[in-house]
């Protein structure tokens, strides 16, 4: 109402905005590269033989899936360096947090796509005299990462759109950049428009790339490669 | 030098925090709320035989699943009070962006569970004479229902926890509330480490009575 919209001010802050995906792109992979890592071992624990090492994967898992992002991200930002009487800098404690978020979320894609290849196959292949690691290595794996690259991509894209909340402890990445963009010009809705449209056009690219990948992926099991 | 922990600074503020946890709790059911109804709807619509339809509900889905919503947020504080003729408080705000971001989401696992079911149920149905809509609700509701509890539960689980970002605009909720007080106490590790137990135990709290739901109300076969 009686508010002209400033379209000069939208395209001006389109690019400059994009060139700030690189940042958030940076923390979300980082995050991702962390969360696999973390998710194969606390998948791996989560089908172990002991009982203690199971209890500790599932406290990992059900307490990082049960509360908010945030919140970790300020306890881990604020709270932890005061424990360890270290400081940490906000990238860091960003992909820590994301990354140890998203681990427990990846953890249980990785469990599930491990526990889809049939037990007899790891049978045929211990009858076969290949080791655990072996069998785990050549059969289970290759399997697994078919099934899992779905999800897996879905929970990446969940990454990048979360990854808006490490604006809170300073990283400057596109949602930031925004803030500070809108302090200094007072045009809040083109810029946050400019930033929605970057965000938009940078997860989009990425479920696409995801679809794509299926599909290449899809080719190589039927050839049997 | 060690740590000396400090639990015992939350005793002070015990009241405050919960009555920011009841202003959390309360926030977070009427997004839920919202976000049920406008699923609903949209879900319903999405499977409509009008394009035009279609086609909105398409582009009101994917602009909030492509988007983060804290920028929503942001937008819906600060941007949209330019071009709306009335006033909006941060919480209205708040719960109406949630509201329909989940609603968003929802659409599409309601989506999920009305396409579950045969589409010759609604042949069937029409063939009897009832509307769609009385197939809708009589027949593909209550077996979609079945099929979509459990993707439902984790969103509103979700949604719930969503609610901690609107402590960036000024929601007088828990999160907001413990940032403040860490700043007026610095004991940080103590009041985040709490507050992470608030919202772990209201998280379980709803997964158990989730699961609960699902073996006393819906009888599915639970693992």
């Amino acid at each position: 109402m009686g508010y002209d919209f400033d379209a000069a001010v939208f395209w001006k802050y389109v690019p400059k905005l994009a060139a700030a995906a690189g940042t958030t792109l940076w923390v979300a992979v980082a995050a991702i590269v962390l969360a696999s890592g973390v998710g194969l071992l606390v998948a791996a624990a989560k089908l172990s033989k002991w009982r203690i090492v199971r209890g500790i994967a599932l406290i990992y898992t059900e307490f990082w899936r049960g509360t908010p992002l945030l919140v970790q991200l300020l306890w881990l930002y604020f709270g932890i360096p005061l424990v360890l009487g270290v400081t940490i800098t906000a990238e860091l404690a960003a992909v820590l947090a994301l990354g140890l978020w998203s681990g427990a979320h990846v953890t249980e894609i990785f469990r599930g796509g491990i526990q889809s290849v049939e037990r007899t196959q790891h049978h045929a292949g211990y009858s076969l005299g290949m080791t655990p690691l072996h069998v785990a290595w050549r059969i289970v794996l290759p399997q697994t990462a078919r099934r899992i690259l779905p999800p897996f991509v879905s929970q990446f894209v969940v990454t990048v759109k979360y990854s808006a909340l490490v604006s809170v402890v300073g990283v400057a990445e596109i949602t930031k950049r925004a803030e500070m963009a809108v302090v200094s010009t007072f045009r809040p809705l083109e810029i946050y428009l400019a930033a929605a449209l970057v965000y938009f056009v940078l997860l989009l690219a990425i479920s696409r790339t995801g679809r794509f990948l299926e599909k290449a992926l899809r080719v190589d099991a039927l050839t049997g490669s | 030098m060690a740590y000396q922990f400090h639990f015992e600074v939350i005793d002070k503020y015990l009241l405050a925090f919960l009555h920011a946890g009841r202003v959390t709790l309360t926030v977070a059911g009427l997004c839920i709320g919202l976000g049920t109804a406008i699923g609903l709807l949209v879900g319903a619509l999405r499977t409509s035989r009008s394009r035009l339809l279609r086609g909105a509900c398409t582009i009101y889905v994917e602009a909030f699943r492509l988007t983060p919503f804290m920028v929503q947020l942001l937008f819906a504080y600060l941007a949209l009070p330019l071009i709306v003729p009335f006033r909006i408080t941060p919480t209205a705000a708040a719960v109406l962006t949630l509201g329909l971001n989940a609603g968003a989401y929802a659409s599409e696992v309601f989506r999920a569970g009305i396409q579950s079911v045969p589409q010759t149920q609604m042949a069937a149905g029409l063939a009897l004479g009832m509307t769609r809509i009385q197939v809708l609700r009589r027949v593909i509701v209550p077996q979609g229902v079945r099929v979509v509890f459990p993707a439902y539960l984790s969103l509103m689980i979700q949604v719930m926890k969503d609610t901690s970002v609107f402590s960036i605009i000024a929601v007088p909720e828990i999160t907001g509330y413990t940032k403040y007080l860490a700043s007026q106490t610095f004991r940080s590790f103590e009041l985040y480490t709490i507050l992470a137990l608030f919202y772990f135990a209201v998280t379980l709290t709803l997964s158990q009575l989730g699961r609960l739901i699902e073996t006393r109300v819906l009888r599915t076969q639970s693992k």
